[in-house]
């Protein structure tokens, strides 16, 4: 499966991939910031696990594992109670009163029914599937002004490039991760 | 019937490719341009707002005198009259085509003295773009910027133009010995990957590479430089010096050099096109600012006084009728009193495309056409239209047009103007070197990733909102 990369070597920290994130997805909460200590900014996001904590600990089964790896969240579904948020272990999915102040998901044309969706549903990364089945890569990756997101393979990554991989201990147990050597 | 169109952001001066795919006519997609050279597909969170700046809700669509919708022949009849008096100015926003800035040269010559036209460049582009035509520094291109073996970012060239990172960190990375450098005021986003950091006031960095690399270049130095020495080493401040000295060896022995600068001061610009003169033939000055086309804006202006004039004038009752096209001058003026001063003005007219502070003050409002939206040359290429105007929104140059014809002055049309370079002496760099010791002026508006150059027209997109709602 195509996973998200982020280059630390040439991640400058500028944001633009929330702006494609919100224009594309109309979600704004999908990155986190993150930083780490003496090596940089860095986005922070969902990671799709293998066996992911928050589809384990939704009580109303709106986050599920799709067959193409993807983890999504259902926005009918979604009643906002936060489980999700409290059981991913990297801090990723993002509090539904942050969604709820900016209250727009992009699930109805309508403003006013968007805001009422929006105060219970958590915004989360579905690494742009539609856009996947196009041919296209994710929207973050696509306007990522330096090219350090990147959407590939991760065990080809970790094998033909043997990067330096920090993922492990830093961030989590999978190697998202990279550092070049 | 779907179509493909492509233009490029003038968001700032990097102009990167962008595609808009319209249905009918009607906007209604934005994509990444990949076949671009400046961005291959990338974009910044400018950029991405640039399909919301078309189709946004709050965009003027018709011109509006005391609440009521005016038609265009009406609107032109009504602002030709007060127009016509000697105490009445025009000022023009900073984000035209060249065309349009031949235009309005025209426009000054044939129907106002050019005392009362001003274009605004409320980051004063327009001041660091002559100073650099000044200086027959060598200009960079995207190549220059991704073959560069030493880069120098003066400020923080990363906050105003994202894109340009992809290719200074290409360069950085590329080999071993490659380096990023910035002389800046504070940390920035350029500053947490630069090797040498000169961080304090910008001038005084600048003086003191300056010094540095004409006592590195000895007697191959220009005469100029070798005149200037004096002077610098006893103006050139010592702190920072260690790393000074650093910086100019490296930048003297890279194979290749760009001094990568974004910044206001018309000083700093000059300084940075010594240092680079003085390190050599391949060493060269990539500028990046605020304003898309300031470069071919400055070229097809002649005359016209400063928007500080004017606005003088606006002070003093010299001037009582204004026509301000496109600047939130409350916004991009801050602190000089233009909101109570605007009140006074016998006759006000402002256009600019979205509902803004200076608008909120005028007798009659007009709206007017992004950059999208109009035919014309930017950034040295010429560009189509990828939809119509929103609703009755007219270009710039439209709206001259229309003018000029109910006043009944035929516009002639206007042609560039050529500025010669200067040949750079003793005396001129002497004085740039006096100058530059004194402390540069603050930036009028600070640019960050999500605003555009004057701050009223990206304020109301749907990412800065959500920016806000997240602090």
């Amino acid at each position: 499966m195509k996973k998200l990369l982020v280059d630390l070597d040439v991640c400058i920290g500028c944001t633009s991939h929330g702006a494609a994130c919100n224009r594309v997805n109309h979600e704004t909460m999908t990155f986190r910031a993150g930083e780490i200590e003496s090596v940089g900014p860095i986005p922070v996001v969902c990671r799709h696990c293998e066996d992911p904590a928050c589809v384990k600990a939704c009580p109303r089964e709106a986050m599920r594992k799709e067959e193409d790896g993807t983890v999504r969240r259902s926005a009918n579904l979604c009643s906002g109670c936060r489980s999700c948020v409290l059981a991913c272990p990297f801090g990723v999915l993002a509090d539904s009163h942050d969604v709820a102040r900016t209250g727009n998901l992009g699930v109805s044309d309508s403003p006013q029914e968007t805001q009422l969706l929006g105060r219970f549903a958590m915004s989360k990364c579905h690494l742009c599937f539609d856009r996947v089945a196009e041919g296209k890569v994710p929207a973050c990756v696509a306007t990522c002004p330096t090219g350090a997101l990147k959407f590939e393979e991760v065990p080809e990554v970790v094998e033909d490039t043997k990067k330096l991989l920090i993922g492990a201990h830093t961030l989590g147990h999978s190697p998202y991760v990279r550092r070049m050597s | 019937m779907a179509e493909r169109k492509q233009n490029i952001c003038t968001l700032c001066s990097l102009g990167c490719g962008l595609v808009i795919e319209t249905d009918a006519g009607a906007p209604v997609a934005l994509d990444y341009c990949k076949d671009c050279r400046v961005n291959e597909g990338a974009l910044c969170a400018k950029g991405n707002y640039a399909l919301e700046l078309l189709n946004h809700p709050m965009r003027l669509t018709e011109p509006i005198k005391d609440g009521r919708a005016l038609g265009w022949d009406e609107t032109a009849a009504e602002i030709a009259a007060p127009l016509s008096s000697p105490t009445a100015a025009l000022i023009v926003e900073g984000d035209m085509s060249d065309e349009e800035a031949g235009m309005l040269t025209s426009f000054a010559s044939a129907c106002l003295a050019p005392a009362r036209v001003a274009v605004s460049f409320a980051t004063n582009d327009d001041d660091v773009v002559s100073a650099l035509a000044e200086i027959p520094a060598p200009p960079a291109s995207i190549e220059d910027l991704e073959n560069s073996a030493c880069t120098i970012a003066v400020n923080d060239p990363f906050s105003v133009g994202p894109v340009v990172a992809r290719w200074v960190m290409r360069a950085r990375n590329a080999a071993r010995d490659n380096t990023l450098n910035v002389i800046a005021p504070s940390e920035g986003l350029v500053s947490k990957f630069a090797t040498i950091k000169l961080i304090g006031p910008v001038r005084a960095g600048l003086l003191c590479l300056l010094k540095n690399l004409i006592e590195l270049a000895g007697d191959s130095a220009p005469d100029w430089a070798k005149a200037t020495k004096g002077d610098l080493s006893r103006i050139a401040p010592g702190e920072n010096d260690t790393d000074a000295a650093r910086l100019a060896r490296v930048f003297a022995e890279a194979g290749s050099g760009v001094i990568l600068l974004s910044t206001s001061d018309p000083v700093a610009a000059r300084l940075a096109a010594c240092c680079s003169l003085v390190a050599g033939d391949t060493k060269k000055v990539f500028l990046l600012n605020d304003y898309g086309n300031a470069s071919g804006i400055c070229e097809n202006i002649q005359g016209g006084a400063g928007v500080e004039n004017i606005l003088g004038g606006v002070a003093d009752g010299s001037v009582d009728t204004l026509v301000v096209l496109g600047t939130d001058l409350v916004s991009s003026y801050p602190g000089v009193g233009v909101e109570s001063d605007l009140k006074k003005l016998k006759f006000f007219a402002a256009g600019a495309p979205f509902p803004n502070k200076t608008t909120a003050l005028a007798h009659i409002v007009l709206p007017t056409a992004i950059w999208l939206e109009k035919d014309g040359t930017f950034n040295a290429a010429a560009r189509s239209a990828v939809a119509e105007p929103a609703g009755g929104a007219r270009s710039y140059g439209d709206i001259l047009e229309m003018l000029a014809r109910a006043m009944n002055v035929p516009m002639a049309p206007a042609g560039g103007i050529s500025r010669g370079a200067l040949e750079l002496n003793a005396e001129f760099v002497a004085n740039l070197v006096s100058e530059a010791a004194t402390p540069a002026a603050e930036p009028v508006v600070a640019s960050t990733a999500t605003r555009f150059a004057d701050g009223s027209v990206t304020d109301n997109l749907s990412w800065p909102q959500a920016l806000k709602a997240e602090a």
